[in-house]
């Protein structure tokens, strides 16, 4: 239900017998609050909830809209939105003797989906809410689409598929770039979403100084150095001997001994960038 | 594939039958195709039967088969692994049955059937003479390797019975 | 050379080298004994070396039934269920058979020198599976490499009695004789790696990985088209007497038959019954009907086995994947919903230096072995890979898996490594490719022979003298560097025991800061036996183990809401955290404060934590926000919110501590700021002792008050009160007012 200040003040007041939540938020545009867009979503779903309370109803849900209650929020000194209030019954049995009048809950600090609004409510009053979602019929439609799309696919070109899948090379390339890939630092990247570079004052910084993190391009760079060297090996092991000119073959050596002794050597200056007391290099 | 080749056939006989049924006429062409035909008919004929009873005539050839081929030695562990797998059988029924208090004695048990199974197969493997891959293992030695096993998980299997 | 043949003068060399990389790598984990003395490090070894004494102590009886009353006051522990004993037991194994043999050595001696001999017994399983997979000299590298590796190193030193110390020989030679019984097509090592998988399986949680791999490799060999009895009975043996022998661990139980973690293996077993069924009807009829059938039969199999093991999940019976192992899946989940996973460090994702600091030159050799196995992909080869792409995945994931990966980086660089060295060291000049067999030749038409006439004869191999040696000399240069750079790093990063730690002193010499021991010696010598002690979980086995005494929550957090009532006592203020350590009938409270002397592992660096956790489960008494302040930032001097000033931990980790600076106000050396300047009074507990360098405090709890005054009136007694701002005060506090 939508309250405006005064309601708010009414609903409020002692003595209750129920368990009131507030939403406070803001739909102004000059505000230009995306969480609280973000929140309404689910406080829909949850007030669907509320609506479907089967016996008597013991909680109530509403919600305060800054432009109609002013007052309210400059009185409970609420300076960010969303806020989740609660009051607690001042009789019955779910009484709260004592302590706050209110608990409050900063979507700021603390997330809050549907799932978890419900799980707080349940917590704090003892009532159990259930969420029902709506079928995303587009999305199911969708996925049956492409689901007997794959099948017709599948059996329309089942035996060209199965010379690829047999296919030594693939397999190959497939297995060691993945894992060059997780170890040049992937999984990193992906839990913890970094930078793709740093900058300072308009110059690009590739290599985040610091031994426990790490750039997106940094873990690239770093990965490509890892494969061009194991390239550089297996070329000295299974090309190079196989070249029949002897001239050939020794400037083939000379070449592929450089160019690891290069990389494995950026490699060792790169990792000393990173580790500041590393005593070690190479070449340079 | 049985199934399909039982349902197409009925049409045929009923068609070639009838041409059967009209004149003949003394023309030889026409006795000649009245005769293929009749000789087609009656191999579809003799292919239904087949195929209807060509899953009883593949477990009977198997059945010849085995009873050929196998030597004595591997019929004895056979029969053994027959047995074994119904004690298996037997142990599951009855948990169904009977509930599963207490939990330990019956994975015990009923692990020790499988295990026993899958032990016997083993030796059964590395004693057959038609598999190539064991020529290195003397059949002494497979057996050695059985007992070997055998003591290691049965010992396993009279701790976990509680 | 010695007047042997050339055989046997090999095989002596080999013996000889394989111990001598075995004694190496004994020696190289001894960094932090010749530095401090023998002592058991960091955290959890020492609730292993606690247990380890009762089973020595009480017998292994005594020992499965222990049911620890120091721990998690009042709740207790059952040890005997909770706990892998494979590490206790191989310790009270040695210990025994040493004083059988009349060698009186200390219980202590064995458990701090256990890992580095087992890492010895490693290097000699990386070369046996190394041999297995191309010959003994690539074996040789890889045991070199697997000694002197840090990633292995890190979780092996000497003092670091954990269970990884044995877990990762057992892994290897698990790996190394499921692969042998492979090859040979044997029950004999099948039941020889099931046993050895049966002590793994005692001694680390991580044996789950054994168990999935060793499927998974035998379903990429069936899907490859390569299924043969020897697989069969190799993996029959194994899983039927792993599993059997896996569920006698009290603390695994019947997880094999009820979580989904073993269900792969379960799985595979069943799907190879079929299969050899099928292959052996087949080999009795012959005829591409009944065959196409069956093929039918093992796909519909394996739909139902699947269809039937999700269902099972879904109704309840099988356990889907639990908690610890689904985050290594999905990497958010232990943030959102078990904040204490996701708040240990060594639970955090790999960036790219911690897998060039832990496996340097091995890191790109390891592509080129991997690629090596995959020109011969022999079925042992099919293993390499698959254990090579799992164990860098899972070591991306979480830091401490590196250890898992390190064997694998091992040998797999020491194939390469050894590949480049077979064709660069031979004396011999380039041999010639075998040719393709005569008949098949023959059968060829005479247009293939001309253009093989035409070509020369294909040769493999190096030419000239000035090659081969430009490529041996850099790899020795890289491979000693690779030495020093591993000695580098066992001797800076991971041999600290971090019960004692070494700084510089001002004119350089060495000054040993022995804190811990000395608060944990006082609390031994100077407190009533039944005391228990309230401190965060970090120190719970470090406090228990040391001082004898009880403590309410330790480094095993299985309790969540106990570990954030002790939060809720630290975060709240006096009177709040009073009534909680009433409550818990705690005696003395233990703090870790680091600004003394710049120790930044100290408790006020973890508050946030603590923080977090009692909020989680007490959102009414704790709130985040209220530590920040308004600008959200977290201080601790004159501008720290009130919550925080009030806070017992703050108070505790500050109380005196401006009268270390002669009146001035202290500066907090790890924060980097001074502290308040008002003094900090306390009235529910009274300072006991702080160590030498202020690292860590103990606090009494003071009894509740003879006369019932509350404390703080208590304390107020007779002390002149400023004249402030008249408030109803309460009200027997007045009398005394002077």
């Amino acid at each position: 239900m939508k309250l405006t200040g005064a309601t708010f003040d009414q609903l409020t007041s002692q003595p209750r017998n129920y368990s009131l939540f507030v939403i406070m938020t803001t739909f102004d545009p000059n505000h230009r609050c995306v969480m609280c867009k973000e929140f309404d979503k689910d406080v829909k779903l949850v007030a669907q909830a509320f609506g479907r309370q089967k016996d008597e109803p013991r909680v109530f849900l509403g919600q305060l809209d800054f432009a109609d209650g002013r007052q309210v929020f400059s009185k409970l000194n609420i300076l960010t939105v969303p806020y989740v209030l609660h009051y607690p019954p001042t009789e019955g049995p779910r009484a709260r003797v004592g302590g706050a009048d209110f608990d409050k809950i900063d979507l700021n600090r603390k997330e809050l989906d549907a799932d978890a609004f419900v799980h707080y409510i349940d917590s704090v009053s003892g009532v159990k809410l259930t969420i029902r979602r709506p079928i995303n019929w587009t999305a199911v439609g969708i996925y049956v689409a492409l689901l007997l799309s794959a099948i017709v696919f599948v059996r329309l070109v089942a035996s060209s598929l199965l010379v690829v899948i047999q296919n030594r090379k693939l397999w190959t390339v497939l297995t060691l770039g993945l894992s060059i890939l997780f170890c040049s630092g992937h999984m990193w990247n992906n839990i913890r979403s970094p930078a793709y570079n740093g900058g300072r004052n308009g110059q690009i910084e590739i290599f985040q100084p610091g031994f426990q993190s790490q750039y997106v391009i940094e873990s690239q760079i770093v990965g490509l150095l890892y494969a061009a060297t194991a390239v550089v090996v297996v070329g000295l092991i299974t090309k190079v001997p196989t070249i029949q000119d002897p001239l050939k073959q020794r400037t083939a050596v000379y070449i592929g001994v450089a160019l690891f002794l290069t990389l494995w050597s950026y490699t060792m200056r790169v990792f000393r960038y990173k580790n500041g007391g590393y005593p070690y290099k190479l070449f340079f | 594939m049985a199934k399909k080749n039982a349902a197409q056939t009925p049409s045929t006989p009923a068609s070639s039958s009838k041409k059967h049924v009209t004149p003949a006429t003394p023309a030889t062409p026409a006795a000649a195709t009245a005769a293929a035909l009749s000789s087609a008919a009656s191999t579809v004929a003799a292919s239904t039967s087949n195929a209807a009873s060509s899953q009883v005539d593949l477990i009977s050839r198997l059945l010849s088969s085995y009873n050929k081929e196998t030597p004595q030695s591997l019929k004895i562990i056979d029969a053994y692994l027959v047995f074994v797998m119904l004690t298996g059988i037997i142990q599951f029924v009855y948990v169904i049955l009977a509930g599963t208090f207490p939990y330990n004695s019956f994975l015990a048990g009923f692990i020790a059937s499988v295990g026993t199974f899958v032990l016997a197969a083993n030796l059964r493997i590395q004693v057959n003479p038609k598999n190539t891959e064991f020529k290195h293992l003397s059949p002494e030695r497979a057996f050695a390797d059985y007992l070997f096993s055998s003591i290691i998980f049965y010992a396993f299997v009279v701790n976990f019975l509680g | 050379m010695l007047g042997l043949n050339s055989s046997s003068e090999t095989v002596w060399l080999r013996v000889t080298i394989l111990s001598l990389v075995a004694i190496l790598a004994f020696a190289s984990r001894l960094f932090s004994v010749l530095r401090f003395e023998s002592v058991i490090h960091e955290f959890d070894p020492w609730f292993n070396y606690r247990t380890t004494v009762e089973l020595v102590e009480n017998g292994f009886y005594d020992f499965v039934n222990w049911f620890d009353e120091l721990s998690w006051y009042p709740l207790g522990r059952v040890v005997g269920g909770t706990v892998y004993p494979g590490i206790m037991v191989t310790a009270g194994l040695i210990h025994k058979f040493l004083t059988t043999l009349n060698f009186p050595i200390h219980i202590r001696e064995v458990c701090v020198f256990l890992a580095p001999l087992f890492s010895g017994f490693t290097a000699i399983a990386a070369y046996l599976l190394t041999a297995e997979m191309k010959d003994p000299a690539a074996g040789l590298l890889a045991a070199a490499f697997i000694g002197i590796a840090p990633g292995y190193i890190s979780r092996s030193v000497a003092g670091s009695y954990d269970n990884e110390g044995i877990a990762i020989f057992l892994l290897v030679f698990t790996f190394y004789l499921w692969i042998k019984a492979l090859k040979l097509g044997s029950a004999f090592y099948g039941a020889l790696t099931a046993l050895f998988y049966f002590w793994m399986v005692s001694a680390w949680g991580g044996y789950v990985f054994i168990i999935n791999l060793i499927p998974l490799h035998a379903f990429a060999l069936i899907l490859m088209g390569r299924f043969s009895t020897r697989l069969y009975v190799a993996y029959s043996t194994f899983y039927v007497i792993g599993t059997l022998s896996s569920m006698q661990i009290p603390f695994v139980g019947f997880q094999p038959t009820k979580t989904n973690d073993h269900m792969a293996a379960l799985g595979i077993f069943g799907l190879l019954q079929i299969i050899a069924f099928v292959e052996m009807i087949r080999t009795h009829l012959s005829s591409n009907q009944f065959r196409s059938l069956l093929t039918g039969l093992v796909i519909g199999f394996f739909i139902i086995g699947f269809g039937g093991l999700v269902g099972l999940t879904y109704g309840g019976y099988i356990a889907p994947w639990t908690g610890r192992f689904y985050s290594l899946w999905d990497t958010g989940y232990a943030k959102k919903y078990i904040p204490i996973i996701a708040s240990v460090s060594e639970h955090q994702p790999t960036a790219w230096p911690s897998f060039f600091f832990d496996l340097q030159l091995l890191m790109p050799l390891f592509p080129a072995g991997v690629y090596l196995c995959f020109k011969e992909l022999r079925d042992e080869h099919v293993f390499v890979i698959l254990y090579a792409i799992t164990a860098s995945y899972f070591a991306g994931v979480m830091v401490r898996l590196m250890l898992t990966l390190t064997p694998i980086v091992c040998v797999a660089a020491a194939l390469a490594v050894s590949r480049l060295l077979d064709i660069y060291l031979a004396n011999a000049g380039p041999a010639p490719v075998t040719a393709a067999p005569a008949t098949e030749k023959d059968v060829k038409s005479i247009k293939e022979d001309k253009k093989k006439e035409k070509k020369k004869e294909g040769r493999f191999g190096i030419w000239s003298f000035d090659s081969k040696l430009s490529v041996v000399l850099p790899i020795g240069l890289v491979l000693t560097v690779f030495a020093w750079h591993c000695t580098w790093v066992t001797s800076n990063a991971y041999s600290s025991p971090s019960i004692v730690l070494a700084s510089r002193g001002r004119d350089g010499s060495q000054v040993i800061i022995d804190d811990f021991r000395e608060a944990y010696y006082w609390l031994r010598q100077n407190t009533p036996e039944k005391a228990k002690i309230m401190a965060w979980w970090d120190y719970g086995y470090q406090i228990t183990g040391m001082s004898n005494r009880t403590v309410l929550v330790d480094n095993n957090t299985w309790n969540n809401t106990h570990i954030a009532t002790v939060g809720k006592a630290m975060a709240c203020s006096e009177d709040v955290a009073y009534e909680v350590m009433r409550k818990l009938d705690v005696d003395y409270v233990l703090v870790i404060f680091g600004g003394a002397i710049g120790y930044s592992g100290d408790d006020i660096n973890k508050f946030l934590w603590m923080i977090r956790i009692g909020e989680g489960v007490y959102p009414n008494d704790i709130s985040e926000r209220n530590f920040f302040t308004d600008r959200g930032e977290y201080r601790i001097d004159d501008q720290a919110t009130k919550t925080m000033r009030d806070s017992l931990l703050y108070k505790m980790s500050y109380y005196r501590f401006n009268d270390l600076f002669g009146g001035k106000t202290g500066y907090d050396s790890v924060r980097g700021s001074h502290v308040s300047t008002k003094p900090i009074k306390l009235h529910t507990i009274e300072e006991a002792y702080s160590t030498e360098n202020y690292i860590v405090r103990l606090y009494q709890v003071k009894k509740p008050d003879n006369i019932g005054r509350s404390l703080s009136a208590a304390s107020t007694f007779g002390k002149k009160r400023k004249r402030r701002s008249r408030k109803p005060a309460s009200g027997k506090a007045k009398k005394g007012r002077g």
